[in-house]
């Protein structure tokens, strides 16, 4: 459905922000400006007829990412240090030159392609899921959702190298628990973590998954460390690290089976794909989660 | 009797938006933070509340409006403790 009045807002609201938020000298505002235009653009994708991605923008863009973003930024010596116009000019020319590069691109596109939609529904079948994009995700393209979720704990195992701290998170940062936060994160928990096992459920046949319901438990753990209610000293740090990395994990395993009992490598049993897919999903929810929460929770080697 | 319903929906849908803008004129016109706070969390809940109500109406389906007052009451519980967190900051300060 059209609706160009919406579009031509979003469009240039999108546009609009990210000129603010690049032209703002206060590094704090502008992170904040950040976490607003992702949720914009979540709206962008919605409008896009992309739910999925949607979910993940404002779940993992807008929501964790922009945590981390605003915590540096709050970190920073004020004022920061910015580019003077001759240092950002090759800058701004390239990212023109993509943007007329791409616009071209979409322009030339032929008329009422349907793309891969129709490979995607007519091998649906095999895969074991029923909807369409975790299919692509977690079955045809598995191998690239692997390296993801490989980043993801290389950027975690980098940032504990750089603050020469192996603890994903840190002790109980608060110098007393504040009792509204306490309720909360006590009334979020079970809504936050049943959320999560909705959103991963309904993602074999509706928009969700996996990265959605691991940014809902990453924005849990996160929640109850600040609060003060996780005491992750409590664990012992093997465990933490390993759920970590047990999506990763989830891979190999996959890849293993499949080697073995397929003959080829990441080949999934047809018979028990489906179950297969919920599986590897959940260990990639459990990692998503906290590296995102590691990373975000990191600690900070000056306090501001 | 649809009519009705949609009219209804219409009419609290408008008046949810009105309160959002009200809230978004009392952040942008208010002298301090306290109060750009008062007015931001009361208006935009009940807002939220109005526009909650009138999509549940034209939903017309008794699960998806559950959900709906679902995710009203966790944004109302959010956004109580974020101006509850920003209140003591401000008035530490």
């Amino acid at each position: 459905m059209i609706d160009p009045g919406l579009d031509v807002l979003v469009g240039g609201g999108l546009v609009w922000l990210a000129w603010s938020l690049l032209r703002d000298p206060d590094l704090v505002r502008a992170a904040m400006t950040f976490i607003v235009f992702g949720l914009l653009l979540a709206l962008a994708w919605v409008r896009l007829d992309a739910p999925d991605i949607a979910l993940a923008e404002a779940a993992i863009g807008a929501g964790v990412t922009g945590v981390i973003v605003l915590d540096a930024a709050r970190s920073l010596p004020r004022p920061p240090v910015r580019a003077a116009w001759p240092a950002a000019a090759p800058a701004a020319a390239l990212a023109a030159l993509a943007g007329v590069g791409v616009a071209g691109a979409i322009v030339a596109m032929p008329d009422g392609s349907p793309g891969l939609a129709p490979l995607v529904a007519s091998e649906l079948g095999e895969t074991g899921v029923d909807h369409g994009v975790t299919a692509v995700l977690l079955a045809f393209r598995s191998l690239d959702t692997w390296m993801e979720i490989a980043v993801l704990l290389f950027a975690l195992i980098a940032l504990g190298t750089l603050l020469r701290t192996w603890a994903p998170l840190p002790s109980v940062p608060r110098e007393g628990q504040d009792p509204l936060l306490s309720w909360f994160g006590r009334v979020i928990a079970p809504v936050a973590v049943l959320g999560a096992g909705f959103v991963l459920w309904l993602g074999t046949s509706e928009p969700g998954g996996a990265f959605q319901a691991g940014a809902l438990l990453g924005a849990l753990v996160i929640v109850l460390v600040l609060s003060g209610l996780a005491s992750p000293t409590g664990l012992p740090p093997g465990v933490l690290r390993g759920l970590a990395g047990v999506g990763a994990a989830a891979f190999v395993v996959l890849a293993v089976v499949g080697a073995l009992v397929e003959g080829r490598f990441l080949r999934t049993p047809p018979g028990i794909a489906g179950e297969a897919i919920v599986v590897v999903e959940v260990a990639i929810a459990l990692s998503i989660g906290l590296g995102l929460a590691g990373l975000a929770l990191a600690p900070r080697r000056k306090p501001r | 009797m649809s009519v009705v319903l949609d009219v209804v929906a219409g009419i609290l849908l408008v008046a949810g938006t009105g309160f959002f803008a009200a809230g978004t004129l009392g952040l942008l016109r208010f002298p301090d933070t306290l109060s750009r706070l008062h007015a931001l969390t009361k208006a935009d809940n009940l807002g939220l509340g109005l526009l909650v109500a009138g999509l549940a109406i034209h939903s017309g389906s008794a699960w998806i409006a559950a959900k709906l007052v679902l995710i009203w009451f966790v944004s109302l519980s959010v956004s109580t403790t974020i101006c509850h967190l920003l209140a003591r900051e401000e008035v530490r300060e």
